[in-house]
């Protein structure tokens, strides 16, 4: 396969498999480079378990994952230097300043030392953070947390973001600041793969969609098809997926 | 295996730079731990350094250096399994993200391994200084006891490895510690078939002359030290070396490749019979009901279910009544020492040794495990003190039936167990409790930790509260020895339980207070415990 030509993510037929049951079952999947990739699907669909297994750190049941042109777990170490996580559950350590904990993922990311520390200093400018430098993680809000998570997943100039509800807990401000240096990093050529339970960012932010349910792809397709009919991306979403149907009597006294 | 000194010195220094922000309160308690307990292996290392000089016998030198090697290595690689406590490891869940050459977290992870045999590098650099001493031993050859600690190091992290993979699955972890019972008892029998009463002059050295020289790893390391069949022992000690480091990595890779989730869950319908102890168990859990109120009912029956799920504790408490039975028997009913004090307070020591395991997971910190639900507890409109009162019932029931475990696996040992000694161990262990209780609600408010319940090996403790622990535990064991003394002294039951009803009432007096201040602490420092209960300190875990 040819490094450059090929997709960003090219997923055939995964699956995971936990105690008997299919966390992901039999998804195929390709992102082209420079999308900006909406993977939705509703609690315990399987996104997290996909993501895992994009970066190596779950092996597949079965099926095959290429990512940039290089296929996973095999060339997993050359894969993560290109790869930018944000993931849903905290990977930080709390007891490091924020500007501590990007350096420390820069020189992780084989960095020198004298540029991880300047580029550091540089995003934590960048993302608002240099008045808490002083601070330690554990005394950030949520919002903060994920400010930082971006700062590292950033500091490598990665060519994949895998980002796992990015914006969760950040404000306004926050939250467009990232946007805005999501979008630059799709036009300089990136790809970011993006998962998020806010279906209106993801509806102005992705131009593709695909939403998994009970491990399964359900819909995979441009968000320009997506919105050419009269449903809104959580019509869809919620027809797809299933809504729940409210048994008004069983629930009378609420 | 490339290494890249860049990451290493990275991760390295995120850790140092984590605990220096923690700042120099929470450093100071464990550098006088440090200073206690290095002191007493630098003691042992002194003794080594003048001792060794003076052994006339070059083959008596020879057995010492090996038993020395030998104990090294039993306590570097068994004495963390019987505590259940491997001390530190890289948080590799938070480090694979990263494009580290597994080589790098492999050497991290060896180093991390210091940290539970740092005594054997220090008594081992004693019995270096007293070899250099002596004229019959080359100068190069004490260098040989560095491939021996490294052998040690690899060993160790391979075996944590294999441990933690063995352990996350439900019935091979039982079955693990199972034959770590069965492994621990083996140097039990030995001392039965050996007592140490017949451990005079001769007979031990003769006792070991007759052992066959065997190129296990002391052996050949005793001999490459000692300049004696160098030629021989000094490859072996090589060939074991290269032996642990392919086991340690080898066993290091699996771990990284493994996502511990693997477990097959049966398939088929459970069985009727099952289903029937799923009532009874389910009919337990809601005993509490039974005997009090909601919320402290409720209370209650969330812990019972939360502790008796959690791999950590499930497995301290099997340890409780099968490891404390096996290490203590054979030094209790050792041949000519029938009718000791610890023959005849037998199940009073394995029920005490078990409070003493369990206190970790039932007192010290009670919220650790429950980091979640720290939060909630600040949110619901219970006072806190029924949510301590909750967490301590629930300990005394789980410390009960692991005393009565442990009357029955006595009785099984053919061990008499009376009525009477069934009543004085439950009125011990309870008092003993009462007071740890009393302590451990205030430690657990005031030095709240996060710990893994779903791990089986335990975190490793703050300096500060590994130091109070060591002041903590003498005083605790005051009332239950003058107890004792009472009996003694005045030869009664009656003494004996005199002495223990005012160590009740001391004890009870004792509760009381440290629970009115607890309370008073966690609600002045709720947003503290939440974020202490909350961290993950670097890159190294527990």
């Amino acid at each position: 396969m040819n490094g450059e030509l090929s997709p960003a993510i090219d997923i055939r037929d995964l699956r995971k498999v936990y105690g008997g049951k299919a966390a992901v079952d039999g998804l195929t999947l390709t992102v082209n480079r420079g999308s900006f990739f909406g993977f939705l699907g509703p609690n315990g669909a399987g996104k997290t378990t996909t993501i895992r297994m994009l970066m190596g750190l779950a092996a597949p049941t079965t099926g095959e994952i290429g990512i940039l042109g290089m296929k996973m777990p095999g060339q997993a170490l050359d894969i993560r230097a290109r790869i930018g996580l944000v993931p849903d559950d905290s990977l930080l350590f709390d007891h490091l300043t924020g500007l501590e904990f990007v350096e420390f993922s820069g020189r992780m990311y084989k960095l020198e030392k004298d540029v991880a520390r300047a580029r550091a200093a540089e995003l934590i400018e960048l993302f608002e953070l240099e008045s808490s430098r002083k601070k330690i993680i554990g005394q950030y809000s949520k919002g903060m947390r994920k400010r930082v998570a971006m700062a590292a997943a950033l500091i490598h100039r990665p060519d994949l973001f895998l980002l796992d509800e990015p914006f969760e807990g950040v404000d306004a401000v926050g939250a467009r600041l990232m946007k805005d240096i999501l979008n630059e990093q799709v036009r300089r050529g990136a790809t970011i793969f993006l998962t998020s339970h806010v279906l209106e960012v993801v509806e102005r932010l992705c131009d593709r969609v695909a939403i998994i349910n009970d491990g399964r792809l359900v819909v995979d397709a441009p968000m320009s098809e997506l919105r050419s009919g009269q449903e809104t991306l959580e019509d869809i979403f919620v027809r797809v997926v299933g809504g729940v149907e409210r048994n008004a009597e069983a629930l009378d006294w609420l | 295996m490339t290494l890249s000194g860049n990451q290493v010195r990275a991760i390295v220094g995120a850790q140092w730079r984590a605990w220096l922000n923690q700042g120099p309160k929470a450093q100071w308690a464990m550098w006088l731990v440090y200073l206690i307990w290095y002191g007493f292996a630098s003691t042992l290392a002194w003794a080594a350094a003048t001792v060794l000089p003076e052994i006339k016998e070059s083959a008596r030198l020879m057995q010492i250096v090996e038993l020395v090697l030998l104990a090294g290595l039993l306590y570097w690689q068994v004495i963390p399994l019987m505590l259940a406590s491997a001390g530190m490891a890289l948080d590799l869940k938070r480090l694979l993200v990263y494009p580290v050459e597994p080589s790098n977290l492999f050497l991290i992870e060896v180093l991390l391994r210091l940290s539970t045999g740092m005594e054997v590098c220090i008594v081992l650099s004693g019995v270096s200084v007293g070899l250099w001493s002596r004229p019959d031993v080359p100068v190069w050859g004490p260098l040989f006891f560095v491939p021996y600690l490294a052998f040690n190091m690899v060993l160790s992290a391979g075996i944590r490895d294999l441990l933690a993979r063995l352990m996350a699955k439900r019935g091979i972890r039982e079955l693990v510690v199972l034959g770590l019972v069965t492994l621990s008892a083996l140097p039990q029998l030995l001392l039965m078939m050996f007592p140490p009463e017949q451990w005079r002059g001769q007979q031990v050295f003769g006792f070991l002359d007759r052992i066959p020289t065997m190129p296990l790893p002391w052996t050949v390391t005793a001999h490459a030290a000692l300049g004696d069949g160098a030629a021989w022992a000094a490859p072996l000690a090589v060939l074991w070396l290269a032996g642990g480091l392919w086991f340690g990595f080898r066993q290091f890779i699996k771990g990284l490749t493994w996502d511990g989730q693997e477990t097959p869950k049966p398939a088929a319908p459970e069985p009727a019979v099952s289903s029937r102890s799923d009532g009874l168990i389910e009919k337990l859990y809601r005993a509490p009901s039974l005997l009090f109120r909601d919320p402290l009912a409720m209370l209650i029956e969330k812990e019972l279910r939360f502790l008796s799920r959690a791999p950590r504790f499930r497995l301290i408490f099997f340890m409780g009544f099968s490891f404390g039975l096996i290490i203590w028997f054979p030094l209790a009913f050792r041949e000519g020492r029938q009718g000791g004090m610890m023959a005849e307070n037998f199940l009073v020591w394995v029920s005490l040794y078990a409070t003493l395991m369990l206190g970790d997971v039932l007192f010290w910190n009670c919220f650790g495990f429950d980091r979640q639900a720290v939060q909630a507890y600040f949110i619901v409109p219970v006072r806190f003190s029924t949510i301590l009162i909750a967490k301590n019932l629930a300990a005394v029931f789980f410390l009960l039936l692991e005393v009565s475990l442990v009357a029955l696996a006595c009785s099984l040992f053919r061990v008499e167990v009376t009525p009477d000694k069934v009543l004085e161990a439950f009125a011990v262990t309870l008092l003993v409790s009462l007071m740890l209780l009393a302590v451990g609600n205030l430690m657990s408010v005031r030095y709240p930790r996060p710990a893994d319940p779903s791990s089986s090996w335990r975190n490793a403790s703050g300096g500060k509260v590994q130091f109070l622990l060591l002041v903590i535990y003498p005083v605790i064991s005051v009332p239950v020895a003058l107890a004792y003394l009472a009996r003694y002294g005045f030869g009664t039951d009656l003494a004996f339980y005199s002495a223990l009803g005012c160590g009740y009432l001391v004890a009870g007096i004792t509760y009381w207070v440290s629970m009115e201040s607890a309370v008073e602490y966690a609600t002045r420092s709720q947003e503290t415990a939440i974020a202490a209960l909350s961290s993950n300190e670097g890159p190294f875990g527990g």
